[in-house]
């Protein structure tokens, strides 16, 4: 016996490969078969090195055999032979370099391990660690991304009504998210949930754009929209404040679902939604209309609706304006964290929101 | 997951271009038969389309190393067509890549 095997490994399969040069594709056949649920770049590798040392074991007389086992979150495949072996091979011993966390052999047997999930010690590790070394690094990238994933299916959640494809709407939720992480930079200074969020959002919305919105949304939907604009203006006069979800739907006699739809919808769908009458108090009625304090209701919508414009403006506009609607800090912060004073905050927003009015009513 | 046919080969005129054309994978058992249609040629130059190969270990890239330097010799040269795929990979991480001369297309 050899040092191969760890405690509590559990062994999955071994197998006798038949003789002859088919040994190398079988042995790729089995490992392939036999590692499931992991990233399947780690697959590829693991079938690429059970090739190689089958290949290097390989001679027409010798038995040959492939195990497999699983220990934790890593795989060991132990390949023996009846024969002997050379390992002066320099290409196998660089492929098993680079490619296994861990080999190494006997006189019979060469045996090496991968770990198929993340790594454990990624879990020890803080966000901001992780996304220092996320653009290199494929580990702390699924690290970040098995934090996040479950996440951003809530996120993603909303989506899944006017008979979507559940599936689809996941799954380009999940894409959003990887490219949310490889987008992400700790100096934007904002938090990941926030921007990814926008980035979620912003791609379910073209997705439903593109798939759904012309040959999905039911007509009562549209229908509901324009009967909502009416709504919103009285309740809101009624009150004196933006309503929320649940009293436009009270106003309308609607299921409070169904004006949560037509409110996405109207802001998805029709950035006129926003171009609403304006009072004397720009940033304040620009609130109202964007901010309720619903939170189904999301700034990241309006965001989304406006990008293209909000990225005509200039840097600075921009950063306020993100950190003022979207993170919803009090100007007083803002002014602290771009280092100007409070009073250049309510000017740049005042400006920044008169540029985007005049080029949403132009 | 069949235990089929693992690699086709064909040997094709596509313009000027004298081309071999393998779909499949690429291993001990199969790099012989790439090596067979390689070798009908020499002093000129051979494109190997690799593009539709998903796998290929290094029994395959040992093949590849002798066929090119067997056709330098005689004055030809080894133009492989690849991809993104695994050949490209085992070739960058074997970091033998520089030896090839390499296209994404078959006119180069």
């Amino acid at each position: 016996m050899s040092e191969a095997t760890q405690p509590q490994s559990v062994l999955v399969a071994e197998v006798n490969l038949p003789h002859g040069p088919r040994a190398p594709f079988v042995a790729r056949r089995i490992v392939g078969a036999l590692i499931t649920d992991a990233p399947s770049s780690r697959a590829v590798d693991a079938t690429l090195l059970a090739s190689e040392v089958v290949s290097l074991m390989f001679h027409d007389e010798a038995g040959l055999s492939v195990r497999v086992e699983e220990s934790g979150r890593r795989v060991r495949v132990t390949t023996s032979t009846t024969g002997t072996f050379d390992l002066g091979d320099e290409m196998v011993g660089t492929l098993l370099d680079r490619l296994a966390d861990g080999w190494g052999h006997g006189d019979r047997e060469i045996w090496f391990e991968l770990e198929l999930v993340r790594r454990q010690a990624l879990t020890h590790l803080s966000d901001e660690e992780l996304f220092s070394m996320a653009p290199m690094d494929r580990d702390a990238r699924d690290e970040v991304f098995s934090r996040y994933v479950g996440w951003a299916a809530s996120v993603a959640n909303r989506y899944r009504r006017h008979g979507s494809h559940f599936d689809d709407v996941g799954q380009a939720a999940s894409i959003a998210l990887i490219n949310a992480i490889d987008r992400f930079d700790p100096e934007f200074g904002v938090k990941f949930t926030t921007y990814a969020r926008k980035t979620i959002i912003g791609t379910l919305k073209r997705y439903l754009r593109d798939t759904t919105w012309s040959v999905r949304v039911p007509r009562s939907l549209s229908d509901t929209t324009v009967e909502l604009n009416r709504a919103r203006a009285e309740v809101e006069q009624k009150l004196g404040r933006a309503p929320t979800a649940a009293e436009l739907a009270d106003e309308l006699g609607r299921p409070r679902e169904e004006v949560e739809s037509a409110l996405e919808a109207a802001m998805a769908y029709n950035a006129k939604s926003v171009d609403a009458p304006v009072s004397d108090d720009d940033e304040a009625n620009l609130l109202r209309v964007l901010g309720s304090d619903d939170e189904q209701f999301d700034l990241a919508d309006i965001w989304y609706t406006l990008e293209p414009l909000i990225s005509d403006l200039d840097v600075q506009e921009q950063e306020v304006l993100f950190l003022r609607f979207f993170e919803d800090m009090t100007q007083s912060d803002i002014a602290e964290v771009v280092g100007v004073s409070q009073m250049q905050v309510s000017r740049l927003i005042s400006r920044a929101l008169e540029r985007l009015r005049t080029q949403l009513t132009g | 997951m069949g235990l089929g046919p693992q690699l086709v080969v064909e040997t094709t005129r596509i313009g000027s271009h004298d081309v071999v054309v393998a779909k499949g994978e690429i291993d001990l058992a199969s790099a012989p038969r790439v090596e067979a249609a390689l070798e009908t040629f020499s002093g000129q130059e051979v494109v190997l389309d690799l593009r539709g190969v998903e796998f290929m270990d290094s029994a395959g890239l040992k093949m590849l190393l002798g066929q090119r330097s067997r056709l330098d010799e005689s004055g030809g040269v080894l133009r492989l067509v690849l991809g993104e795929g695994a050949v490209m990979r085992l070739l960058e991480l074997t970091s033998v890549s520089d030896a090839f001369s390499i296209s994404h297309t078959i006119d180069g």
